[in-house]
């Protein structure tokens, strides 16, 4: 059975989004993902190898550099972005790379929340009425 | 979040596909600092102008801004580039770097950026007026402008700098508002702060132990020529070991009397915190200009430190400084002492967004907190505070 979670609307998603997650516990763009395959690499992410483009990228926290607002439009631009990003408390420089490219971003998502959210998992995002509702399809 | 009719008008689309971008990034960006709207800008300070900083990603993204036709909306300065442009070392590095390099200059030339720019000291060509909104993004200039000079900004990415610059305004949260510039403790020096390496080994110390906006008690004991430097120094530091954007110089300030530390903690520092900074010497090469120095700085510090290279066996100095002071050159007349010690003029860039193992420099003496802070983590080479000014 889906489980359906519905929070505030903070992030002025619009349209349904529906994909296949790719969690990770710490992510920086600089440095933790191939910027020319799109892919996970550092060994700490808890999805090393996993790969990003298309996914709804689920991050319990953001790290590093400024610099990772180029790399996130570099993923765009070749194609390999993801196709959402979901987690708890934005970072300006997440959010200045995906509003560069049209990447949706949802933040203000609890804790409990994303710890119901594991790779490999379906989610789908519906905006209803002022709020955001989150439905989890899990990968048994 | 409240946007004016302007910004309304922008955020649509109407003024043009680049101010909408931008408006969009500052719009979003904002939303996510939970702030409530937006304040015109006087002037944009934008960083990430190194090739080794931004990379192909970053100079990507500025040729399709420009494509798109992006242009300033305010005033805006950008910061230093890597050194792989300055003619001594043009052989050292590869063809397609140094291209990439003057590339990005000349992208963001191309915006209308002042054109006497590639400096980490924007308060030089253009001086903020008190209480005035920035958005700055090179946080030794951040801290400085709020201050010293009493102006408001935050410490912006470098890209969301560039986008409050297109669409003239950035984000009215953080230090745009009295209440978070009040002081988060007062630190009393029980030293005084007599030397441009002390005034950073402090700055180093307290940027470890700050809750956010330190209020600073000391006494600078050191000659007028050289006050703003050690400040610059020292300040730097702070913003190099902290997410400072402001600290509150008693006697120095322009704020200070505006606020109430009566509730605050009081913490006292002495010399011995402070002394693991300073090193010993560990290279023959120095390094001023961290901040970028002017011609007149770097005179006074070759007078104070004139009669102490020989002692440490200084064979080179490396002077960082904005490329507008280039035709001052002519007027610095060097100590007779420095006649046997290499200057070599960094005009416009910085070493330290820079790639020096390519050029044979495994390490570096300085002057500066923040040059011996981010020294060994970006451009891979030793560092040491040597207190000699």
């Amino acid at each position: 059975m889906p489980i359906e979670y519905c929070i505030d609307q903070k992030n002025d998603v619009t349209e349904v989004i529906e994909g296949e997650v790719v969690k990770v516990s710490a992510i920086s763009f600089l440095g933790d993902i191939d910027k020319d395959k799109g892919v996970i690499v550092s060994v700490d992410s808890s999805c090393t190898g996993c790969s990003i483009t298309g996914r709804i990228l689920v991050v319990e926290k953001f790290r590093g550099s400024t610099v990772g607002t180029y790399v996130i439009y570099s993923l765009c631009r070749k194609g390999l972005a993801p196709k959402a990003i979901i987690c708890l408390e934005p970072d300006p420089v997440v959010v200045a790379g995906a509003a560069l490219c049209g990447i949706p971003m949802i933040y203000g998502v609890p804790k409990n929340i994303l710890q119901q959210i594991t790779s490999g998992d379906k989610v789908k995002v519906i905006p209803k009425r002022g709020r955001l509702c989150i439905v989890i399809e899990k990968a048994y | 979040m409240y946007l004016s009719k302007w910004e309304e008008r922008a955020f649509q689309g109407e003024f043009g596909e680049a101010i909408q971008l931008a408006m969009n990034v500052v719009v979003k960006v904002c939303k996510a600092l939970k702030g409530e709207k937006l304040v015109e800008i006087a002037h944009a300070h934008v960083s990430g102008v190194s090739y080794f900083n931004i990379g192909d990603e970053g100079l990507q993204l500025l040729e399709d801004i420009v494509k798109k036709n992006a242009k300033t909306l305010v005033y805006t300065t950008a910061n230093p580039a890597s050194i792989v442009i300055v003619k001594e070392f043009t052989d050292k590095y590869d063809y397609t770097i140094i291209a990439k390099q003057m590339k990005i200059m000349k992208l963001l030339l191309a915006m209308g950026i002042d054109e006497k720019s590639f400096t980490c000291i924007p308060y030089k060509l253009r001086t903020p007026r008190y209480r005035e909104h920035l958005a700055w993004a090179e946080s030794s200039a951040v801290i400085y402008a709020n201050s010293i000079l009493g102006a408001r900004t935050n410490r912006e990415g470098g890209i969301m700098a560039l986008m409050a610059s297109i669409a003239g305004r950035t984000c009215f949260c953080g230090m745009h508002l009295d209440d978070e510039r009040n002081p988060t403790e007062v630190i009393e020096v029980e030293f005084p702060v007599d030397s441009i390496a002390i005034a950073s080994a402090l700055g180093l110390y307290i940027g470890n132990i700050t809750g956010g906006v330190p209020y600073i008690k000391m006494n600078l004991k050191i000659r007028e020529q050289l006050k703003n430097v050690a400040l610059k120094s020292m300040l730097s530091s702070i913003a190099s070991t902290s997410s400072s954007a402001l600290a509150l110089l008693e006697g120095i300030s322009p704020e200070v009397n505006r606020v109430d530390r009566s509730s605050l903690e009081k913490i006292s520092i002495d010399y011995h915190e402070i002394k693991n900074f300073i090193g010993s010497k560990c290279s023959n090469s120095l390094l001023l200009g961290c901040p970028h120095v002017d011609v007149e700085e770097a005179k006074e510090i070759l007078m104070e430190i004139k009669s102490k290279l020989k002692n440490y066996d200084i064979e080179r100095i490396f002077i960082a400084l904005p490329e507008f002071e280039v035709y001052s050159l002519q007027h610095l007349h060097l100590p007779n002492q420095l006649t046997d010690v290499e200057v070599v003029y960094l005009p416009g860039v910085c070493p330290i967004v820079s790639n020096l193992k390519s050029i044979e420099i495994q390490s570096l003496c300085t002057l500066h907190g923040k040059a011996y802070h981010y020294l060994p983590r970006l451009s891979g080479v030793q560092a040491c505070l040597l207190n000699i000014a």
